[in-house]
């Protein structure tokens, strides 16, 4: 018998269930939130044209609020989660986030400076593209310093994420200090805290062109990042070459990650956590824990969402659900001696 | 049709690890690098692996210099094993012996069922099939190697470069694999250059033979010319003396 | 393997084309909707907000929401508490609201300045007009009440002038004009009471105060918050007038060189000067320290929000600053009177139902 199915059935069939969860996860959030929509109603207005969209509040608020925040939330679930499987893929350490660049540095310093130069020039997506901007400088910041540094790549790389992210924060810092008390500082406050309530269409539609593509090609190459994470040298010796490859992994994860903050803020621990569940699930093998973080970060975010839009009155900043969900969930996976996929 | 080494010198600084090497690895041949520790049989793999670049000289396969090949190229002609390896994710032994198709596959493909036999049987001649589904850093250091071994007998390459591959296997598998090594090379027609603690296994399995000191090379050669006492006494820096029993050589500690 | 892989790509595709396909749909729609306006038969007239924005309302505005706490006492000024809908979190619960105006803790929250706001809630309350601060946090916001078909009316009250803009333009919004101008009227008999009576103190004998910020007790402000302009419409200078950047810290040893006459504890500051004095004993050789001039300003009536109410902030103050200019006039007196008279209740009806619910 040529192949021995059971491990890929196995695998298989957890996608497949994984999938179903997420599309579950998605149905139940259309009844969520504070605007009360009976669930008769909702059915119906699933079926109902796009011109009579506007003719009740009903419809208004579910087609225009709540939908497009639930996908919005899917899809930087699902990327965040991807970019972060791919970092402690290409680095080789279980504690890299996707942060490691200094990426969401950059992005909340974009950010703020895009908010305090809007007030002056009004112009309504400076703060996005701002941020997302600075956010991919960073990383080729990051990535030049670490090319002209000798010593081995992977820790140099995390060196100067660690340096470029230090440096943006600090950057970030003084023009929180500087900034206009009233109207800018307590935007960038409120920018950097993270959610989805600017979820509108034309942002999923910028998320989804930006962000699906990198998640499909990430996804396609997944075996060669198997063969990456075996060290630049195994790597190069089967046939990959390295420099190209990493860089051009680093240009779709940034690319992805920078997308994802620059439209909904920093969002933590999902690209830490994620990974890992997905490790628990399928084992190390790349081809399958990039689908799989994919799927579990869209899930968990949309859920940890619908928590900090339903829970209570105000909006619960997102980070803190998901550290407050997260680490404990994933403190109890360790313990239980799941963590076998690393050593 | 070789693998050949020009005039290498490589060096760590002020160092010099391997001085104005020079030595061809033809193909259906094995041949054993000998040397003590830090003698620069390790870097002299590396280099002909492309994986650090001579200070001097250079490498050439059939007259090609090595560095004129793509990466994906490279590897399809020489496959490396090698000493050691920093495990961080739980491949089984499968996934981890499969990974030496890569050279073979194409940018966005997948490991294909045909990719997946080749491995199985690399295992199959390694002596390992039965611990395919075996999460490879559940193994002993022994049954590790051979594992890279499988990897490196799946590129199906033209040249095998291994870093003392012996190193933690027991006795029986030490000559296994010399064994199974040398059965590849007749079969094939590739090359093996072997980096090897052991001279005996030397007298048993290899054709040619390089004596690497101090990162020159002292010795060069057939088996038969070049392995006699004083040349290994000299090598290793001790009183050896070869004997002859039943028709094979070995070599004795006085 | 062949199958899985082709199955995962089907599944990619399918996946693809429903989210296509929803946001497509969507797409379309937000193009063709971008301004929701209302139907012609409610909306009848347009007022200009105070970030210049042309805003149209129906006639009659019956149903508000209020999503900054200063937002709502503004509201609140004008008589207009009972038309409220939605508030900010923390208001269905201050002292001042809810002695005011008990129901206000049945009212919806929405959200407020720090946790953002909830739209869902505010689309649940149907509102007639939403009143939103200004800032590139609200933009967004904005647009989506305008898609909801929801008037935003953004307010600015950060100085003094703007505050009386924004009390009259809530008044007019609220058909609660006659109240607005009343408490505005008020507003300025008031501060020009306070003017006419420290006006012949020369420059270099006013007092000098130092106001301990929300950051602690060695932070201040500048000219960038209201509380600089109560201290100065009290006769006061502030020392901390060259600070720029809303609050910020300042070391013990500037506090002492600039050595204030007067310590003022802004409401939000949380350290007490005893426990500051402890850490810093140098402080003790501040004037102020020294004579007990230390003095924790009011908190109930929210007196530092740009508020017409704060006209009390600044007539305590100065009856701190100068108390000989003072002996004729019964400050407490006064705001019960002014609290009686424009909320129904007493300033000291409030305080004491104040300190009942932090007993229970």
């Amino acid at each position: 018998m040529p192949l021995n199915r059971s491990a890929n059935r196995k695998n298989t069939i957890r996608m497949i269930l994984a999938a179903l969860t997420v599309l579950g996860i998605f149905c139940l959030s259309m009844f969520i939130g504070r605007y009360h929509i009976e669930a008769g109603r909702l059915v119906q207005l699933l079926t109902v044209a796009p011109d009579a969209w506007l003719d009740h509040p009903d419809t208004s608020v579910f087609y225009y609020i709540r939908l497009p925040r639930i996908i919005m939330a899917g899809i930087v679930g699902a990327g965040l989660s991807a970019a972060g499987a791919l970092f402690q893929g290409m680095f080789r350490n279980p504690l890299v986030s996707p942060d490691i660049l200094g990426v969401s540095s950059g992005c909340c310093l974009g950010a703020a400076l895009g908010i305090i130069i809007s007030s002056q020039v009004g112009f309504a997506y400076l703060t996005p593209l701002l941020a997302f901007i600075v956010g991919i400088i960073a990383m080729f910041l990051a990535y030049g310093i670490a090319k002209i540094s000798p010593g081995d790549q992977v820790v140099m790389l995390i060196l100067a994420g660690i340096v470029v992210g230090g440096f943006f924060e600090a950057a970030l810092s003084f023009i929180k200090y500087t900034a206009d008390p009233y109207e800018d500082l307590p935007a960038i406050v409120f920018w950097i805290m993270g959610g989805f309530f600017r979820a509108n269409w034309s942002v999923v539609l910028n998320l989804l062109i930006g962000v699906l593509p990198c998640l499909l090609l990430l996804h396609l190459l997944a075996w060669k990042i198997n063969i990456l994470s075996l060290g630049d040298e195994e790597a190069g010796s089967l046939g990959i070459n390295v420099k190209v490859f990493r860089f051009l992994l680093l240009c779709l994860a940034t690319f992805m990650v920078a997308g994802c903050v620059s439209v909904s803020g920093t969002i933590g621990w999902v690209g830490l956590v994620v990974p890992h569940i997905a490790r628990l699930l399928t084992g190390a093998d790349h081809r399958y824990v990039l689908p799989m973080s994919m799927l579990v970060g869209a899930g968990f975010v949309m859920l940890m969402d619908n928590l900090a839009r339903g829970l209570t009155s105000a909006e619960i900043p997102i980070s803190i659900l998901t550290a407050a969900v997260g680490t404990p969930f994933f403190a109890y996976l360790l313990i239980k001696g799941r963590g076998q996929a690393w050593k | 049709m070789s693998l050949a080494v020009e005039n290498v010198t490589f060096s760590y600084g002020e160092r010099r690890v391997v001085d104005q090497c020079s030595f061809s690895l033809p193909r259906g041949q094995v041949v054993c690098l000998l040397g003590r520790n830090g003698s620069g049989k390790t870097t002299l793999l590396r280099l002909a692996n492309r994986s650090l670049q001579p200070k001097e000289g250079r490498i050439t396969i059939d007259g090609t210099d090595i560095r004129s090949f793509t990466r994906k190229h490279l590897a399809r002609l020489i496959a490396f094993v090698p000493q050691g390896h920093n495990a961080v994710f739980a491949y089984t032994a499968r996934d981890m012996t499969v990974m030496g198709r890569n050279p073979h596959m194409p940018l966005f493909a997948r490991p294909t069922q045909q990719d997946y036999q080749l491995a199985e049987e690399a295992m199959r001649q390694v002596g390992i099939y039965e611990l395919k589904d075996r999460c490879y850093m559940d193994m002993s250091g022994g049954e590790r190697q051979l594992v890279f071994l499988a990897r490196a007998l799946a590129q199906q390459a033209s040249y095998y470069l291994l870093d003392e591959p012996t190193a933690h296997l027991d006795f029986y598998n030490q000559h296994a694999l010399m064994k199974t090594l040398r059965k590849i090379v007749e079969q094939q027609g590739c090359g093996a250059l072997i980096a090897l603690h052991d001279p005996n296994l030397a007298f048993c399995y290899a054709d040619q033979v390089i004596m690497l000191r101090q990162g020159r090379i002292v010795n060069v050669g057939s088996v038969a010319d070049t392995m006699t006492s004083s040349n290994l006494s000299h090598l290793y820096n001790m009183q050896l003396k070869v004997v002859s029993l039943d028709g094979q050589n070995m070599v004795m500690a006085k | 393997m062949r199958k899985i892989i082709e199955r995962k790509y089907i599944s990619y595709v399918v996946l693809i084309a429903l989210l296509g396909s929803l946001v497509l749909m969507g797409g379309c729609q937000q193009t063709a909707v971008e301004t929701g306006t209302p139907d012609d038969a409610v909306q009848a007239r347009t007022i200009v907000d105070q970030a210049g924005r042309e805003v149209a309302l129906p006639l009659e505005v019956n149903r508000v929401i209020s999503t900054w706490r200063p937002c709502t006492f503004l509201v609140y000024a004008v008589g207009g508490q009972d038309k409220l809908v939605g508030v900010d979190i923390g208001s269905t619960k201050a002292p001042f609201t809810t002695a005011v105006y008990p129901q206000i803790a049945d009212i919806a929250q929405v959200g407020d300045k720090k946790s953002g706001i909830n739209i869902e809630e505010v689309v649940a309350a149907n509102p007639d007009v939403v009143f939103v601060w200004s800032g590139t946090d609200t933009e967004n916001l904005i647009k989506q009440l305008e898609q909801q078909q929801i008037p935003a009316v953004v307010l600015i009250p950060e100085s003094a002038e703007q505050m009386r803009e924004a009390t009259l333009l809530i008044g007019e919004i609220m058909d609660c004009s006659q109240q607005a101008e009343k408490i505005l009227k008020y507003y300025d008999d008031t501060l020009a009471l306070v003017a006419e009576r420290f006006k012949d103190i020369p420059e270099s004998e006013r007092k000098k105060v130092f106001l301990a910020g929300a950051d602690g007790f060695l932070s201040s402000c500048g000219t960038d918050f209201y509380q600089h302009y109560l201290i100065e419409q009290a006769g006061g200078i502030n020392v901390a007038a060259e600070l720029t950047g809303g609050w910020q810290e300042v070391s013990a040893e500037q506090v002492v060189s600039w050595n204030p006459d007067v310590i003022i504890l802004d409401p939000y500051c949380k350290d007490k000067p005893e426990d500051a004095v402890k850490m810093n004993p140098g402080l003790k050789a501040i004037t102020a320290v020294q004579a007990g001039f230390v003095y924790n300003f009011p908190s109930v009536g929210q007196w530092t929000f740009p508020i017409p109410q704060s006209a009390m902030g600044v007539l305590w103050l100065s009856e701190k600053l100068y108390p000989d200019l003072y002996e004729d006039l019964d400050v407490a007196a006064e705001a019960d009177k002014y609290y009686k008279e424009f909320f129904g209740v007493t300033y000291s009806d409030i305080v004491n139902s104040a300190s009942d619910n932090a007993a229970k």
